[in-house]
């Protein structure tokens, strides 16, 4: 007899907390799929994201996941308009040398010129195309870099040819004016970076040291060896730039206004930031006015995927 | 995508005599997936607007909406839920617990929240925080600059929407701070993390694409690189 109560008993209980969880999962179901629905429709309750229930916690996580999706969707606009903006810098940005060209060409098309008058136009014209070419050569490893065609071919290569080569394509234009180029690189060195690219980041960074530093400057590029970072420190005893500046100069198309009248497209920095940050390094600045600046570019030591 | 919203924020703080006026009507909205720098010299407000950012501490005036929700809206148990879940903070000192070991310590967050670390994800990020040697290290036999590194790891791993970081690099030497900030960029990054740094420092609020600039509690500039 007591057995057999003792069985019912506990088929009853057996029975009644599988009736009571049954119940509590088709719960946790329902709100699952309320919060799905939510999403599909694109409604987004916030309310219940902050409790201590697992609906809370799938509602966060979900809320996680949409926002990712969110992301990645206005990426994709932002990126197809910068490509525009592109478009629309490029025209601009060809516009004055193509008319200047097009009215020099029909000028010495007419007859009546002396022939000194002819000469001064076809200087004119070649300074013009000169122009055009430089626009289409920075404009062209501008876009690449932007529609994502540009591929880093990250290896491990020494850095001290690489600085070679930037600072011996510097020389000519530093020599004009009587710089004195001063570097210091541990010739063991190897990191694991894109060669090519490099070499033209490292190289902007130099032109525009030239540039900005007047006769008989001098240029100092240092390497440095960090934790986790390298770091290749170029220093001038240029004009500096403005501390409010400071920040702007990585824009693209960006030129501080007292520059204005040297040539430059002020794509150098903007192309040398994002071939650095595709490697994983970074750029940075500490600019003194009238003393000089210096530009710091840091490359992983490491290569982690 | 407006992460973070910030509407008219006030913080007055009354000493008895004067009102001081910590912010006074900051307007910002954060990117998700952006990297963002709020410089500014000491007593300008920076610090105040990142804990209100953070849940930390209440504006006087003013609105901070996280991913649509408005902070003052929610009872205290919801904040610490949210912080928990949603926020991740590194601050100037490391704030490591001393009892814990350095893999302890980057999972207690998700421990605290009840969930099981993603043991793939986690050795991922101790990777690439480059503290493989050191995971069962106490945090008393780090450096700083290896503390910092820890606390970083510990603030990304629940994945959390946002990262904040108030001086990181404040007690530690210009080469560790380059290497510290450089890591912290990357890893944004990497796992498209929204971060917020403080810095009184220009050098390394360039790291960031966003820099918003304080002055006596007010915004004075801000502008994308």
């Amino acid at each position: 007899m007591k057995i057999l109560l003792f069985v019912t008993l506990q088929v009853f209980v057996f029975f009644g907390s599988y009736i009571y969880f049954r119940h509590k999962y088709i719960l946790l179901i329902q709100s699952v799929c309320n919060i799905l629905d939510n999403v599909i429709y694109g409604q987004n309750d916030i309310n219940d994201m902050y409790m201590e229930t697992l609906s809370s916690k799938i509602r966060s996580k979900l809320n996680t996941i949409i926002e990712m999706t969110n992301m990645s969707r206005e990426q994709a606009i932002i990126q197809k308009q910068e490509i525009q903006q592109i478009i629309s810098d490029i025209s601009h940005q060809l516009k004055t040398p193509v008319s200047n060209i097009l009215m020099y060409s029909s000028t010495l098309e007419e007859n009546g010129l002396s022939d000194n008058e002819k000469h001064q136009f076809f200087l004119v014209l070649k300074e013009q195309t000169q122009k055009l070419e430089f626009l289409i050569q920075s404009l062209i490893k501008m876009s690449r870099l932007e529609s994502h065609m540009l591929i880093m071919k990250r290896e491990l290569s020494p850095v001290f040819p690489v600085i070679s080569k930037a600072v011996s394509s510097i020389l000519p234009s530093a020599d004009k004016k009587n710089l004195e180029i001063e570097v210091r690189c541990p010739e063991e060195l190897s990191l694991f970076f894109d060669p090519k690219w490099t070499e033209e980041a490292i190289f902007n960074v130099l032109d525009n040291a030239v540039k900005y530093t007047p006769a008989n400057g001098r240029i100092v590029l240092t390497v440095e060896t960090m934790q986790f970072y390298t770091r290749i420190k170029i220093s001038d005893t240029g004009t500096g730039i403005q501390p409010e500046h400071q920040c702007d100069i990585f824009k693209r198309f960006y030129r501080e206004s007292k520059v204005h009248k040297k040539p430059g497209t002020g794509t150098g920095l903007y192309i040398t930031r994002e071939i650095l940050e595709r490697q994983d390094g970074y750029i940075t600045v500490n600019s003194v006015p009238d003393k000089g600046s210096s530009f710091s570019i840091f490359l992983p030591n490491r290569n982690i995927k | 995508m407006d992460i973070l919203k910030v509407k008219g924020l006030k913080k007055y703080y009354n000493n008895g005599t004067t009102i001081v006026k910590a912010l006074d009507g900051i307007d910002l909205s954060i990117e998700q997936g952006t990297f963002t720098a709020i410089t500014g010299s000491s007593g300008s407000g920076k610090s105040t607007l990142l804990h209100i950012l953070g849940g930390l501490d209440t504006p006087t005036e003013g609105s901070v909406e996280l991913e649509g929700r408005n902070l003052s809206q929610m009872s205290r148990d919801e904040l610490a839920i949210l912080r928990r879940r949603k926020i991740g903070f590194v601050f100037q000192s490391y704030n490591l617990v001393p009892m814990l070991s350095v893999y302890e310590n980057i999972i207690l967050p998700l421990e605290l929240d009840g969930n099981q670390p993603d043991n793939n994800f986690i050795m991922e990020i101790i990777q690439r925080t480059g503290l493989e040697k050191k995971i069962n290290s106490m945090p008393y036999h780090l450096s700083g600059g290896e503390q910092q590194r820890v606390a970083i790891a510990r603030a990304l791993a629940p994945k959390p929407s946002i990262l904040l970081a108030d001086e990181p690099t404040g007690n530690l030497d210009s080469r560790t701070s380059q290497d510290i900030l450089g890591l912290l960029k990357s890893m944004g990054e990497h796992f498209l993390q929204t971060i917020i740094m403080i810095t009184h420092n220009e050098e390394i609020a360039q790291l960031a694409r966003n820099i918003i600039r304080l002055e006596d509690g007010k915004t004075t500039e801000s502008g994308w690189l």
